[in-house]
């Protein structure tokens, strides 16, 4: 008998693979029955709806971390499955579906496919999905999507094979129109822009992946993707260019009528507006068309420049790092007496450092309190709270610079403006309060830092911020931060002085329910201080 | 062979930030086109590299200054070493622990024999705290311990001594705590992303590079004996 049929065997069970895989990893895992899952359709239904939200996630090219995924189940649970579970019980389900039966916990994946052709299993690595590290409000987290695989599991349960899919797509999509059926021509249109930014993804993934070892991707797929992309791209762009002349032109149809009319009815109001719809997906689907080319010529460099980077490697031997040193090790602990040895081209030391004895003769600045503070934080705490404490530290900054940017405002208004005066206004205000003086303590900072200083004059630090190297540390600096803030904000920018003096015949000045840094309400007793801002001439 | 001194120069310049970045990426596009374009400069380098006890080497596209193992100013000796990973009050058995702990990270991510050692994706801390269990319950039963001086039962009850903590936590009685410092470590040193918010471990590209075409290379086997105190047949 012929067994040519069997022929492409191994390259459906990839597909197979896929849906073997996943029920595997999620059959019999007492886990779903903790939340209520009891039933295995139950547990399957919810996994194909987290693979789709995460390709929702994937297509809008959104960070989906495991809270988005937990909030989303929440979510749906509390609409359709009503199982009792708690915010914090959803989180700990989309852990388990996302970690155990979406990546097995890390591990590699394989399935093994029977070539007939070879006559023998062929292994296939399936992953339905990639992680990536964010940040995310200055916090690392990590950030799911879908791979190829993962689209092409989910793209099977509805959608068809990837060029064919397109060329489809665009029959129905013109069938559509034809038919003035606009409100499925709107889906039709949405599944094509979808379609080609898979594409470009699955671009990006393959970059990814060639960067990361060149070696893991065949000859073979470079050349489905090239082909499938010059396939894909030709006269794509004519074509969409077409469909939207036409759409723009139906569009005019119906603002004449408009015109004409005054009024249309419900159904056809609906067809203007989903005809709209249409035209803005045509125009981002042929954006998204360049994109396909520009990352087709991307990926064509890339490869061919890290094949070259590796071809010098390629030859290179590994021993098995399982039985010839870990193995060893379990056997004799004392092998691990030198083992240090075996890591250190992995460690590198920072050099130490020398000291400059010039550095004794430099004008020396207080270290104050603050800064003290925060060194001693750090010595306890370790180095995880340093993203933490450096988000603060720009926040605290930028309330500094607040409150010199209202003083220089208020003062450019006038020419100059004195304690007092600034006293009276903000009595009134309670925004301009709350910007000017956050807490006592920057207040004062930010006032004794200027009456310290006198005279600020800005050509001479602009000049003497050049010869400055930044030394990193996030702190307030006066003049530092009067520069940004010209920078910044264009009305200032032409003041070229600013005079701070305690005016010493005036009475003091009594600041009422000020707030210091706990957010105790407290009175201020100072004398008074006079700002004077001088403007300079036009600046080119 | 004869260099122009503005070869030399740029030798000069590209060593001097191999030493303080330890790598040299694309990025840098100046300093590295002429390491990579420049002949000259790339055997400069590598020979102050030599002068240096070093090796400079490009893995994927990165150029990287690797101290070598008798290099105790660039690279980390083992009193340094345990220093960094064990802080101050501890003893032999948080030094053998702490290696340990790294060198099963390392098998576990590097134990395939495919075109690329890596094996898997990502490990969760969780997970990996078992795996060291495991395997040091699994070198308490392989070794033969009666006379040595260092045993795993010892490094076992010093891990299992640590206490286990579901809520995440810094302090070095935990286990959490202990292997904190190791993963801050070489997290620092640029080898894995260590993802607290999310529990989990990824490698860097470096490390890929590094296992794949260093450590586990064939021709650098002699470091494994050496290591392991075998006799290296030359």
């Amino acid at each position: 008998m012929d067994f040519s049929f069997l022929d492409v065997q191994h390259i459906r069970m990839k597909k197979i693979g896929a849906y073997a895989l996943l029920f595997r990893n999620s059959i019999a895992k007492g886990t779903w029955k903790k939340y209520g899952f009891e039933e295995g359709y139950e547990q399957d239904n919810l996994i194909f709806s987290v693979l789709l939200y995460i390709m929702e996630q994937s297509l809008k090219e959104e960070i989906c971390t495991i809270d988005y995924i937990g909030n989303f189940i929440d979510e749906v649970n509390s609409l359709h499955f009503k199982k009792e579970m708690t915010y914090e019980d959803c989180k700990e389900l989309a852990e388990f579906i996302v970690n155990t039966i979406l990546c097995d916990e890390g591990k590699a994946m394989y399935f093994a496919a029977f070539n007939f052709k070879l006559g023998e299993y062929e292994s296939l690595n399936i992953s339905f999905i990639k992680n990536k590290m964010e940040y995310i409000e200055g916090v690392r987290r990590v950030s799911y999507s879908l791979t190829d695989d993962g689209y092409s599991l989910l793209l099977s349960t509805l959608e068809i094979e990837e060029n064919l899919k397109m060329t489809i797509h665009e029959i129905v999509f013109k069938m559509h129109l034809e038919k003035a059926s606009y409100d499925k021509a709107v889906d039709d249109i949405k599944n094509i822009f979808n379609m080609l930014r898979i594409r470009v993804q699955s671009m990006e993934e393959a970059i990814r992946k060639i960067k990361e070892n060149p070696l893991n991707y065949s000859t073979q797929d470079y050349r489905n993707m090239m082909e499938g992309n010059l396939e894909l791209l030709k006269d794509s762009k004519k074509k969409f260019t077409l469909h939207r002349e036409l759409i723009e032109e139906k569009i005019n149809e119906f603002i004449e009528k408009d015109i004409h009319i005054k009024e249309l009815n419900e159904e056809e109001k609906e067809s203007l507006n989903n005809l709209k719809i249409i035209e803005n997906y045509l125009s981002r689907t042929i954006d998204e068309d360049q994109r396909i080319l520009k990352k087709h010529f991307d990926l064509k460099d890339i490869y061919g420049k890290e094949l070259e980077n590796i071809s010098k490697m390629a030859l290179i031997e590994r021993f098995n790092f399982k039985s010839e040193v870990y193995n060893k090790i379990l056997d004799n602990p004392e092998k691990l007496d030198n083992i240090e040895l075996f890591l250190r081209p992995l460690l590198k030391m920072d050099p130490r450092k020398i000291y400059n004895i010039n550095k004794a003769l430099e004008y020396q600045k207080s270290i104050n309190e603050k800064s003290l503070e925060k060194d001693e934080f750090l010595t306890f705490e370790e180095g995880d709270l340093l993203e933490e404490e450096n988000k603060r530290k720009l926040e605290k900054l930028e309330k500094y610079k607040g409150v010199i940017e209202i003083i220089l405002e208020l003062g450019r208004e006038r020419g100059s403006i004195s304690l007092g005066e600034i006293n009276s206004l903000i009595n009134e205000n309670e925004v301009l309060m709350n910007s000017l003086i956050p807490s006592i303590q920057i207040f004062r900072e930010v006032i004794i830092e200027m009456l310290k200083n006198r005279i600020v004059d800005i050509g001479e630090i602009k000049e003497e911020r050049k010869n400055i190297v930044e030394s990193g540390e996030i702190e307030f600096q006066l003049n530092k931060s009067i520069l940004e803030i010209l920078d910044t904000n264009k009305s200032l920018k032409r003041i070229s002085k600013i005079k701070v003096e305690k005016i010493i015949d005036n009475c003091d000045v009594k600041l009422e329910g000020l707030k210091d840094e706990k957010g105790v309400i407290r009175n201020f007793i100072c004398s008074d201080i006079s700002f004077e801002i001088i403007d300079g001439g036009f600046k080119l | 062979m004869s260099y122009s001194i503005d070869e030399i120069k740029m030798s000069n310049k590209i060593f001097y930030y191999l030493l303080k970045h330890g790598e040299l990426k694309e990025g840098e596009s100046e300093l590295y086109k002429s390491y990579s374009e420049n002949e000259n400069i790339t055997q400069l380098v590598k020979e102050q590299g030599e002068a240096s006890e070093s090796f400079v080497k490009k893995y994927g596209g990165v150029v990287y200054l690797i101290p070598k193992e008798e290099n105790d100013f660039l690279g980390y000796s083992k009193a340094e070493l345990k220093k960094t990973l064990c802080k101050s009050s501890a003893n032999d058995k948080d030094y053998y622990l702490s290696q340990f702990v790294i060198l099963t990270l390392l098998v576990t991510f590097y134990n395939s024999q495919g075109i690329s050692s890596k094996s898997r994706d990502y490990i969760k801390i969780g997970e990996f705290l078992n795996i060291i269990s495991d395997k040091l319950n699994d070198g308490v039963s392989r070794s033969n311990e009666e006379n040595s001086g260092i045993a795993f039962k010892n490094i076992l009850e010093r891990f299992e001594s640590l206490k286990s903590s579901d809520k995440k936590t810094i302090s070095k009685t935990t286990k959490e705590g202990f292997i904190n410092t190791i993963l801050k470590f070489l997290d620092d040193q640029g080898l894995i992303y260590y993802i607290q918010s999310d529990d989990m471990i990824k490698t860097t590209k470096k490390l890929d590079s590094f296992m794949d075409w260093n450590l586990l290379n064939k021709n650098n086997y002699d470091r494994v004996l050496r290591a392991l105190g075998e006799e290296v047949n030359e």
